[in-house]
């Protein structure tokens, strides 16, 4: 994942300034021009419903007249409607937060529609008498408003300003919209007491340039001011695609062009100063300092009460599934996902989120010789682990590094019941997670993404009969992730009567005397079986046997001839498949489907198919593909592309049977 | 302690062991008091309790009030009884709220609560809803929300003051009622209802589940008062609260006029007024207050240039009014035919839109002015049969709006295939949609290319790659022409590429006789309700395929004609006789509405299992 990262810091670095928007505006709010009204459709997308045709973020992060400090942020937006679907850009609604120790608002907000009447400008401005203020959940207040007046046709200008006392979260400022962009520009200006960490993200480029400008602020007459230099930072983008949707992406975002901003630290010569986690050693020390550790080892009410129950166990798995099984008993998990686990509070409530399960199970197992520490996780559908993004909250999930008397190691994440030791939801599979050792020594990074070896075998044993009937038993083995994979498919059924359902719309086949062995267990194995029943083709002499009753890989995966976003695969793939058929005596093979081997060297995979009689009567079956890899950038799109189109052709598979 | 123990093994012990393996919850109580202290206050007094086996019955156990001007939560307090005899309390702190908006402004909230325990578990709940300014209809009773969830007993008890004369409509529940000095004391009761059995081919869950829709004939409701008697009566105040809203400002008269001057007739008039409706407008939601029934003035859609279809009705109705022409503006409820037996009351409809009597032929245009993209002169699929509310000068009266005959609900795909040696092929198709099908092409060109795409191969068992839309057209604008009898189509003609059209195996391609088709459904459990479809359709697949030089036919699917209560299926594939190298393939669904038993379900598998077959029959194709 690295090289992938530093390709694209390169990328901007390297950027000048030779982009320039294919439609020439002047961004000035009001500076609406003919052309712009009646352009009807956009040159380098002729598809797109609408079009930004200017965007302007500043952000603003410094002292009021108060010396409290600030962050306010301007934005400008200009539409034009293209099409119908278009007008949908005229409706905006704005979360702030609602608690009011953060003092954030929305104001200033201005709307202006333009339309061409009659070879005329005509302008329509949204009264303030539409712009509704109200509270959206117990979090956050909501702003809406929707432009006037909104035609095909239209250009519409959008801006207001937010004010927050968080004046360090500047985050990631997106430029990148579901609309193409024409213009775009982001100003990030703050006092130089401030340093920033910077990243730029995305697959399309910035062009950059940076200023400073001395200022005083007097808060009281008489005073003296407050001298510091304003420092800005402006990116400029041209001709932006709008962002679309594609497969295999945990988090599209990663390629939507935008500046990340992480306050490095504040410093005001002779009165403050203060370091915001400038090392991940710095940043484990505040974990420890704040008691983040200590919650991993609480002894409380429940631990006491397991203790009991697991005592005389003496296979370290066995205990460590008991303790897992009285933890999930004791306290159900309430479906969230956080990093800060509140042990005493879960247990009072017997109800918690992610990070109270794995507080818990490690209390208790740190109490009896086990050593189980937080490993800290940034989930892949928030994005990846950036190498500069140095502070706390570059995690959002915590998991258990479990390390036996016999210094075994495994990682779990409790509340997920259908995972297991070593076995995690495809979300915590990244490159790097911080381990933070129970005993308070520093971090250190860990590889979770090849914990254990998955498996998916499925074994078909057919038999036809000379009214062209096949029957079969089929017996399906997966273990780790594919086992977890196949446990919540089966627990994303209703009951067991829809997924046999969706088992038979599959196979075009019908299943009966179905059993799925371990989907209610904590464990890294599962075992369906069951028997189908369909018909081969039957014409003339001929019988024509599908040999594969079900497709690994689809065509629908990869179907847009375009992609910006990597391929990023949940786990590493090994999937084996056999299928063996006997038919009547007065059968022969008249062809089989050709045995072959094909490879893709880039993701290490390949997928080997081999046909073979067993005597006069039957043919067996052999596929075997594996993937070892997980990511491959989106410059090698076409080239999966064709290697799905083999692997798909593959499962086409027919077998010829000829009557004597 | 051991009183609370005693009380959770009671509750589990009310249903058999086996029955609580497959129930997802069981209502053991639900009691529901509404006092109404006056026309515009009242109380509703709720005790509810629970038992949850699995997280699929946390939607019975959960608390959720709705909440707007009208009403509030008042008290709320709860206890969570754990198997093991735990017990959680819970109080009004505990409740979290959002907004319900979908639209910019709306002041109704959902408060809600969802307890999370280790199953199973028995949550009980007390509660008050305060009602102030206004009650139009009571606080609807609905016991039971989901299928597989199990009712021991509930009961709806209304407190009115003395001969405060109500209208109801109820399901499933027992009715009686006394009175003192005091109150009039309305009650429906329920007990030991079996759980709903959740199976597709169904009518509306609401024809299932208990319920009770009540209303106060003579109301008073933000400030304003009606009655709700009859339809006339209803309608009267529907008018009422729309008063002035007809408020076009001069400039936008003079549009009107210049816009209509000259029209040839009456549907040339709508016609354009429509289209001005549609470049002008779009739908923008705000409920606020008792906005949920009372439009917008037609000045706000001037001015702003939104609406919701309240507001988009009453503009359009404003501007047809300036041009002369009469129309009337009605209310509808868009996934229920029919309303709630002969009970007139304002709650149970979601939508509006505009009735246009057109003297010159004698049709009425049933115009959707939501989505004015939709032909004028169409009665679409969530307002065709639907009974509605049509206001008039004297009130209002409910009518019914006319259907289409089942055979005009009809998709059929002609498909040019050229197969390719390798098994690739070049596909044109050209997709035909009539009436109800034709919807979903509404302002299709309008949508991004991917989502066009997406739409057109959706279902499809062929993926296919390089799709290209070589033509869009309809004849939605081609009322003037057929009248009354005016039934939309569209069509849209696009080619792609297959890589794997047909498999190649040696000297033999085998391809699918229908890759565009889409299975067939049926559910492997035994059927418990009955087998209800309400709308009938026509597909009809008429592909051509051209195999590769060289090659012969070697074998093709029997041809097949069969026809049951369920609908009827044809299927031909027939070679070319000239060179052998064309092969003509047809099959034609016609599925009716039907209403049958549960034991005639094997009979629907069959039938689709015998379709299924033949939409995936294979064609096989040697070298010469």
């Amino acid at each position: 994942m690295g090289k992938f990262l530093f390709s694209v810091l390169l990328l901007v670095a390297g950027t000048t300034s030779l982009m320039s928007q294919s439609i020439k505006i002047n961004y000035k709010p009001g500076s609406v021009s003919k052309e712009e009204l009646e352009m009807d459709s956009y040159p380098l997308d002729t598809t797109a419903s609408a079009v930004l045709l200017a965007k302007t973020y500043e952000v603003k992060v410094s002292f009021d007249q108060r010396l409290s400090l600030k962050r306010t942020e301007t934005v400008y937006k200009r539409y034009k409607v293209l099409k119908d679907a278009g007008k949908d850009c005229a409706d905006q609604s704005l979360l702030y937060l609602a608690d009011n120790r953060f003092d954030e608002s929305i104001y200033g907000i201005k709307v202006t529609t333009y339309n061409r009447e009659n070879g005329k400008t005509v302008t329509s401005k949204l009264s303030s008498k539409l712009i509704f203020k109200d509270s959206f959940s117990d979090k956050f207040k909501k702003v809406s408003f929707s432009a006037p007046d909104v035609r095909v046709g239209s250009v519409i200008e959008v801006q207001y300003s937010f004010t927050s006392s968080l004046f360090a979260n500047v985050g990631v400022l997106f430029m990148q919209e579901d609309y193409p962009l024409n213009h775009g520009k982001i100003s990030v200006e703050y006092a130089d007491y401030f340093s920033f960490n910077k990243f730029v993200r995305g697959h399309e480029s910035f062009s950059r340039t940076e200023n400073t400008e001395n200022m005083e602020v007097i808060a009281f007459p008489g005073v003296e001011p407050l001298r510091f230099a304003m420092k800005e930072d402006i990116f400029y983008a041209d001709d932006v695609p709008a962002m679309k949707k594609e497969s295999y992406c945990f988090y599209p975002d990663q390629a939507r062009l935008g500046v990340e901003y992480e306050l490095r630290n504040v410093n005001i010569p002779g009165q403050y100063y203060q370091n915001y986690n400038t090392s991940w050693e710095e940043v484990d020390k505040q974990f420890i300092k704040d008691g983040y550790v200590k919650e991993f080892k609480v002894k409380n009410v429940l631990t006491t009460r397991i203790y009991p129950k697991i005592e005389g166990i003496t296979d370290e798995v066995k205990l460590l599934e008991a303790v897992r099984k009285e933890v999930v008993s004791a306290v159900k998990w309430n479906g969230n996902v956080s990093m800060y686990p509140d042990v005493s509070k879960a247990v009072k409530e017997m109800t918690g989120d992610s990070a109270d399960l794995c507080g818990i199970m490690a209390s208790v197992l740190n109490g009896i010789g086990y050593t189980a520490s937080p490993v800290l996780v940034k989930s892949r559908s928030r994005g990846v682990l950036a190498s500069f993004h140095v502070a706390a909250d570059a995690f959002d999930a915590v998991i258990l590094q479990i390390t036996t008397p016999s210094g075994k190691v495994f990682y779990t994440d409790v509340a997920s019941r259908n995972a297991y030791l070593n076995v995690l939801p495809e979300d915590y599979l990244v490159e790097k997670a911080r381990v933070l050792p129970i005993s308070e020594a520093l971090g250190y990074w860990v590889d979770l993404r090849k914990l254990s070896n998955n498996s998916y075998t499925q074994n078909y044993v057919a038999r036809l009969s000379s009214d062209g009937r096949i029957e079969g038993d089929v017996r399906i083995t997966t273990m780790n992730e594919d086992s977890r994979g196949a446990k919540q498919a089966f627990s994303n059924a209703k009951n067991e009567e829809e997924f046999i359902e969706q088992l038979e719309l599959s196979y075009g086949a019908e299943v009966s005397d179905f059993s799925f062995v371990g989907n209610k267990e904590w464990s890294p194995k599962s075992v369906e079986s069951f028997k189908v029943e369909t018909t081969a083709d039957v014409a003339g002499e001929y019988v024509y046997i599908k040999p594969f009753i079900k497709q690994f890989h689809s065509e629908r995966d990869f179907q847009d001839p375009v992609r910006r976003n990597n391929i990023d695969f949940s786990y590493p793939d090994n999937i084996r498949y056999s299928f063996s058929i006997t038919f009547p005596e007065d059968m022969v093979v008249d062809q089989l489907p050709q045995s072959q081997a094909i490879a893709f060297d880039k993701l290490r995979s390949k997928a080997i198919v081999k046909y073979a009689p067993i005597g006069d009567n039957g043919v067996m079956m052999t596929f075997i593909y594996t993937r070892v890899d997980t990511l491959l950038p989106a410059a090698e799109y076409e080239a999966v592309r064709q290697y799905w189109a083999d692997l798909c052709s593959i499962y086409n598979a027919t077998i010829v049977l000829k009557k004597k | 302690m051991r009183r609370i123990l005693t009380v959770a093994s009671l509750i589990l012990a009310m249903l058999p062991a086996s029955a609580q393996d497959k129930l997802d919850a069981a209502i053991n109580d639900f009691s529901e008091v509404f006092k109404m202290d006056s026309p515009t206050s009242g109380t509703d007094k709720v005790h509810k309790s629970v038992t949850v086996f699995n997280e699929d019955g946390l939607l019975s156990a959960s608390f959720v009030a709705f909440t707007d001007a009208f009403r509030s939560v008042g008290s709320f307090s709860g206890e969570v009884v754990l198997a093991n005899g735990k017990k959680v309390k819970l109080s009004k702190k505990d409740l979290s709220f959002s907004s319900m908006s979908l639209g910019i402004a709306d002041d109704s909230y959902a408060v809600y609560l969802t307890p999370v325990f280790n199953y199973p578990f028995t949550v009980t709940y007390d509660y008050t809803i305060e009602y102030r300014d206004g009650i139009v209809i009571f606080p609807i009773f609905q016991p039971l929300l989901q299928d597989n969830v199990s009712l021991k007993s509930a009961s709806y008890t209304l407190m009115v003051p003395p001969g405060t004369e109500i209208s109801e409509h109820s399901v499933h529940l027992d009715y009686s009622f006394e009175f003192d000095s005091k109150r009039d004391i309305h009650k429906w009761t329920i007990k030991d209802m079996a759980p709903l059995v959740d199976e597709h081919l169904m009518k509306l869950d609401s024809d299932f589940l208990p319920m009770l829709y009540a209303v106060p004939v003579e109301f008073s409701y933000g400030g304003t008062k009606g009655r709700q008697s009859d339809w006339k009566e209803l309608g009267t105040w529907l008018n009422s609260i729309q008063d002035k809203a007809d408020d076009l400002p001069e400039s936008e008269i003079a549009k009107v006029k210049e816009l209509t001057a000259g029209a040839g007739s009456e549907f040339e008039t709508v016609s354009r007024l429509y289209s001005y409706l549609k470049e002008k407008t779009r739908y923008v939601s705000i409920q606020l207050g008792i906005g949920g029934y009372r439009t917008l003035p037609a000045s706000h859609v001037v001015k702003t240039g939104f609406g919701d279809c309240k507001a988009l009705s009453n503009y359009m109705k404003s501007m047809l009014k300036v041009a002369g022409i009469e129309s009337n503006y009605y209310v509808i409820h868009t996934d229920r035919e029919d309303f709630f037996g002969n009970l007139p009351s304002p709650g149970q409809m979601n939508h509006a839109m505009l009735a246009v009597p057109l003297k010159e032929n004698g049709d009425t245009l049933f115009v959707e002015c939501t989505n004015p993209s939709f032909p004028l002169g169409y009665r679409h699929s969530s307002c065709a049969r639907h009974e509605i509310l049509l206001l008039d000068g004297e009130g209002g009266q409910k009518v019914r709006i006319g259907g289409y005959p089942d055979s005009l609900s009809r998709k059929t795909r002609e498909a040019r295939i050229a197969l390719r040696e390798d098994g690739s092929a070049h596909i044109d198709i050209k997709d035909k949609r009539m009436l109800d099908y034709s919807e979903a092409l509404v302002n299709f060109s309008s949508r991004k290319p991917e989502d066009q795409v997406k739409f057109l191969i959706r279902d499809w068992m062929l993926q296919p790659e390089n799709v290209k839309i070589d033509r869009i057209s309809d004849n939605f604008d081609r009322y003037p022409e057929y009248g009354r009898d005016f039934v939309p189509e569209a069509e849209v003609d696009f080619s792609m590429e297959s890589r794997n059209y047909a498999n190649k195996n040696g000297d033999r391609l085998f391809f699918p006789v229908n890759p565009l088709a889409k299975s067939f459904y049926y559910q492997r459990s035994e059927r418990v309700n009955r087998i209800y479809r309400k709308e009938a359709f026509t597909l009809v697949d008429d592909y051509s395929v051209v195999i590769p030089e060289g090659y012969k036919v070697e074998s093709l699917p029997a041809d097949a004609s069969f026809e049951s209560v369920w609908g009827s299926f044809k299927s031909s594939v027939k070679v070319d006789e000239i060179d052998g190298t064309i092969l003509h393939i047809n099959q034609t669904l016609v599925v009716p509405c039907f209403d049958e038993p549960a034991s005639e379900y094997p009979s629907y598998r069959e039938f689709s299992k015998k379709i299924n077959k033949l939409y995936s029959a294979k064609i096989v194709v040697s070298k010469r």
